[in-house]
Parts: C-alpha cells; structure tokens; sequence
C-alpha cells in the first residue's frame, strides 16, 4: 500500500461502508418474511450508527484522494450526519404509514440508504463528475421514492413529474457543465478556481456554462423560478418520503453548492452574491406568499419547504464561514422540525369526505387528541421561528451571517419573511385549539411514529434553548 | 474559436446538400400511388395483425437484467487483455465489482424476477 493508496481508501471509507450495508440490507430485505420488512429499516438505522461512529469526525483533517477528486472531512461528515438523521426519523416514522397504506416494503428503506450514498458523494465531492455521478444517485431515488405509493394516482403523478423535471434539469446542468470546462479546462474545483483566477473568468463561455450550471442546482433545491415540480411532487409523494425529500436532498444540493462555490467560484465570489442574494429574496417571498393560501397543511408544507431553501440560500449570499456554518445548523435543525412535522401529518386519518390533509381534519384536535396537537404545536412553531424554540435558532443564525457580510437589506427581506411565514403555521394551531371539530379525525400515533415525533420535539426544545452549545459544535467541525 | 471554422462550414454544406437532394427528389421522381404502396411494411411479409400490441412487463425486466450483466462483460473484457499489467490489485477490484453485481442477481432471483410464470 503506498501512501497514495491509502489517502485515496482514506478519502472515501465512509461511502464505502455505506455502500457494503446498503448490499446487506438488499440480502435482508428478500430475507425478511412481508409484514416483518420494517426490521429493514431498522437494520438501516444500526448501518447508519456505525458508519457514522466509525466514520467519526476528522476534525482538522483533510482526506483528499483519487487525484483531488472526493474529500472526506469534518464538513462531508456534518452533511453525513444531516443525512443520517433525516434517515433514522424518517425510518421510524414512515413504518405504520406505509403499513396502512399496504406499501411496507423493503425497498424504501433500500433505496432510501442508497440515495444516502449518493448524497454523501455530492457533498465530498472536489471534481463535478464525482458530484454528478453521487447527484443521479440520490434523485433516482427520490423519484422512486416519490412514485412509491403506485396504487395511489397522485404518487404515481408525482414520481413521473420529478422524474421528468430532474432529468430536464439534469441536462441543463450538464449543458451549462460542458461550458465551463471548455472555459476553465477542468472539472476538478481546484483546477477551475486556479484557471478562473489566471482570466477565465471574464469569458463568456465561463458565465453561460455557470449561469445553466446554477440552474441546474437551483432546480434541486426548488429555488423560485425553478420551483415548479415541488409542491406537486411534496404533495403526491407518500408523506414519510415527503418529508424525507424536502430535508436530505435539499441540505445534500446546499452541501455541494457551498463547496462548489467555496473553492471553485472563490475568485468570483463577488459576482455570485447578488445573484443567490436575488435568489434567495424571490425564493423565501414566493413560497411564503403562496403558502398563505394553502387550504391543504401538505401543500402548504410544500410551500414551506420552497421558503426554507430561500432561507438557506441567504446563508450562502454571505460568502463566510459564518454562513455556510449557518447553512448547516439550519439543515440539521430543519431535519427535526420537517421529518417531525410530516410524521405527524401522515398520522391523521380523517374519516369524512374530505383529504386527510385538509385543514379542517385539524379542527379541535387539542381536544380529542391533547398530545398529538401538542407536538404538532411545537414543530409549527418551530417551522414558523418562534423564539425558544429552534427555528428561531437557524434563522438568527443566518441573518446574523448575512448583517456580518453587511447585506442589511437582505437581512431586513429575511425578517420580513419570517414574520409573513408566521401566520400560515399559526393557522394549523389555531384550527387544533380555537375551532370545534368538524369531522371524526383519527390521529392515534403509532409507537415508532412517536419516537419519530418525540425526538423532534426534544432536539427542537434543547437547541433552542441551549443554542451555545450546537452552533459551537457545527462551528468547531466546520472551520 | 478559429479552429472551428472549417467544421462549421462542413455542417453547414452537409446540411444543405441534404435538403438540396431531398427536395430535388421530390420534383424529380416519378409519382405512381398504388394501394400497396401505403401499406405497413413488415419485413415484405404482408402484415399478420396490429403493430401496437401491448408487450408484457416482464420482457423489459429480462431487458433490464440483460443490459445489467452485458455491461458487466463490457468491463471483464478490457480487464481480461490488460491483466498482467494491472495484476493483484486489478484483480481484488474486480472481484469487488462481481461481488456487488453477484448482490444484485441474488436480490433479482429472490424477488422472482427469473421466473416466467
């Protein structure tokens, strides 16, 4: 073994593992008798703690292998750990939902593993073949994901819809790809930052490859004008696989667009900056906007989930470390607050004419059902940036990274925002503690949907109240 | 961008001549319509019933699980001539890339994918 060898082993451990258990759990899910399949999914959360105990943060160090094209360090690790978690809690939630609804298979948590690998590749990727190759990982799972319930007409609509509009976006960023190495004569991001910096810079093929290559990105994370799938796809989508959605993919596109921008955009820095700042502001006031007339809570979650990019996006306008550790906070709290909120969304069964979803299945559910609308206050105040809750955490975060970089107006736009967002979540509390019921509504949590829940909510509760303590941590793995 | 030029004008003539040659075939042939004519073709056998059957599912999973293992030829084979080049290491690679592969069938053949019936 020369040290080569062992760097390039080094730089890539943890996706090898994944991958070695990810097998297992194929081996285990045509082992495993019918009803039994969520055991799968289980299985999957023990592979996940052990990669994630073995794979222990590199705090300081640097595994650059396979000729600087995939880099395994404590910020590929924090995305990990994002990922993992969004895993666990969407594992236990999902099992007596696709149990009801006849789709417990072991292929969603297969496949769900496997897109974790994918992710993991996106973000320690440091050559854009690499992140290609781990970004068509994770979305072909996610339109499997998102078609899995294929009885139900909507999912299937929704499996074919993302399907359609990630391979057209896939092309647009391959398209825009093509231009920037035939500008900057590489795909590895040191070499692009190094050809950028010696004048490629300010060629035209070098700023129309970018522009189609941010789209690209833009299009994963559902950025407005490039939003239009998400609500469709996050509504048909089976609700565990919703939430899933709209937390690991979006954290992993952030991921690798911060260090895109990071190392291979650094000596354009400056000129990116209005852009995501433009970005962000029509991203976060359009899903506010159009959340506010949503009838249905998945809908509207949909919507949510668009204005959380747009709130992620500004941690990325700073152009600091400040921000990008801010990015990463948030998409850890994010994951909480959303796999929590969704699990509980997928609980109510309303036994009237109208969609589960609706709002009015959530009239007076204080009352019949004390608990459950309980946590779902908490995670909607928690969505929404309600002070000692964390989502007030994240947000102050990433405000503060933007007033550091003295973008004030960003800033202000980012407080409006978060106000403007505060009433669509108050509206679902006050339907479950003002408003007599309308309906018969079961909304009996499951046991693994209140673990789900229940770690949601004391994650949600501990940020925030004891912040220091996690923005060090994220800041101390991110330096 | 200069060193394009001679590939541009090569598209570009190549295209003309193309269209030139189809619309001077279409004003220079002679035109006789007959029914047999504007029958479908199928191997110059006349046609047995309709062409747009609905073919079962399973052929395109025996597709899928065909172009799965061809590809994994494509890879043995440029293995199997640079092997002594390559050696030990070429060879725990490879081993690695059946072995997944080998996943792969075993999940196939578990989940029935095999069975015709």
């Amino acid at each position: 073994m020369t040290p080569q060898a062992i760097m390039n082993l080094l730089s890539i451990y943890p996706e090898v593992i994944m991958t070695m258990f990810g097998l297992i759990l194929v081996v285990l899910d045509v082992m495993t008798k019918n009803e039994k399949k969520s055991m799968v999914g289980y299985f999957g959360i023990a592979f996940l703690v052990i990669t994630v105990l073995i794979a222990w943060p590199p705090v300081g160090k640097k595994f650059l292998g396979f000729g600087n094209m995939v880099m395994w360090d404590s910020y590929s690790f924090v995305f990990f750990f994002i990922f993992a978690i969004a895993y666990s809690l969407t594992t236990l939630g999902s099992v007596s939902y696709l149990k009801e609804n006849g789709i417990l298979k072991g292929e969603f948590y297969t496949i769900m593993f496997f897109s974790v690998v994918g992710m993991m590749f996106m973000v320690s990727a440091y050559d854009l073949t690499v992140f290609y190759a781990g970004m068509e990982t994770m979305a072909i799972s996610m339109y499997i994901l998102a078609g899995f319930n294929k009885k139900c007409a909507r999912s299937s609509e929704a499996g074919i819809k993302y399907f359609i509009i990630g391979a057209f976006s896939s092309g647009i960023f391959l398209y825009g790809l093509t231009f920037v190495y035939g500008a900057t004569g590489s795909m590895n991001y040191l070499e692009i930052a190094a050809a950028l910096k010696g004048g490629a810079a300010s060629t035209t093929t070098f700023k129309f490859g970018l522009v189609l290559m941010l789209a690209g990105f833009a299009f994963k994370i559902s950025a407005v004008p490039f939003h239009m799938w998400a609500p469709d796809v996050y509504q048909g989508a089976p609700t565990p696989s919703a939430g899933f959605m709209t937390v690991a993919p979006k954290a992993a596109a952030m991921g690798a667009l911060i260090r895109f921008c990071w190392i291979a955009l650094e000596p354009v820095g400056n000129m990116l900056a209005l852009f995501f700042g433009i970005l962000a502001v029509i991203t976060m006031t359009y899903g506010n906007l159009v959340a506010l007339a949503q009838n249905n809570v998945k809908r509207m979650l949909a919507y949510s989930a668009i204005a959380h990019a747009g709130f992620m996006l500004m941690g990325l306008v700073s152009m600091n470390p400040e921000g990008y550790q801010s990015v990463a906070l948030y998409a850890i709290i994010y994951a909480f607050m959303n796999i929590g909120a969704f699990t509980l969304l997928g609980v109510v069964k309303n036994k009237g004419m109208i969609d589960d979803e609706r709002l009015e299945s959530f009239a007076g559910l204080s009352k019949t059902n004390p608990m459950y609308a309980l946590g779902m206050l908490i995670f909607m105040f928690s969505l929404a940036g309600i002070p000692p809750l964390a989502g007030f955490i994240g947000k102050f975060q990433v405000i503060m990274a933007t007033m550091k970089a003295e973008l004030y107006w960003l800033a202000i736009i980012g407080g409006l925002n978060s106000a403007l967002a505060c009433y669509y979540y108050m509206r679902v509390t006050i339907y479950m503690y003002f408003k007599e019921p309308e309906y018969e509504v079961d909304a009996t949590v499951s046991r693994s949907a209140f673990i789900t829940s229940f770690i949601g909510a004391v994650m949600v509760i501990l940020i925030g109240f004891f912040p220091t303590f996690f923005v060090n941590l994220v800041k101390t793995l991110l330096v | 961008m200069n060193g394009y030029l001679p590939i541009v004008m090569f598209l570009l003539v190549a295209g003309t001549l193309g269209i030139v040659v189809m619309f001077a075939g279409v004003i220079v042939r002679p035109k006789k319509y007959e029914k047999v004519k504007f029958s479908v073709y199928e191997c110059g056998m006349p046609p047995l019933d309709e062409n747009r059957k609905r073919l079962n599912v399973r052929f395109y999973i025996i597709a899928m699980l065909f172009v799965i293992f061809d590809v994994e030829t494509v890879f043995l084979f440029p293995w199997a001539v640079s092997f002594d080049m390559i050696g030990l290491f070429g060879l725990i690679e490879m081993i690695l890339f059946l072995v997944i592969l080998v996943f792969g069938y075993f999940y196939a053949w578990q989940k029935g994918a095999l069975e015709w019936d």
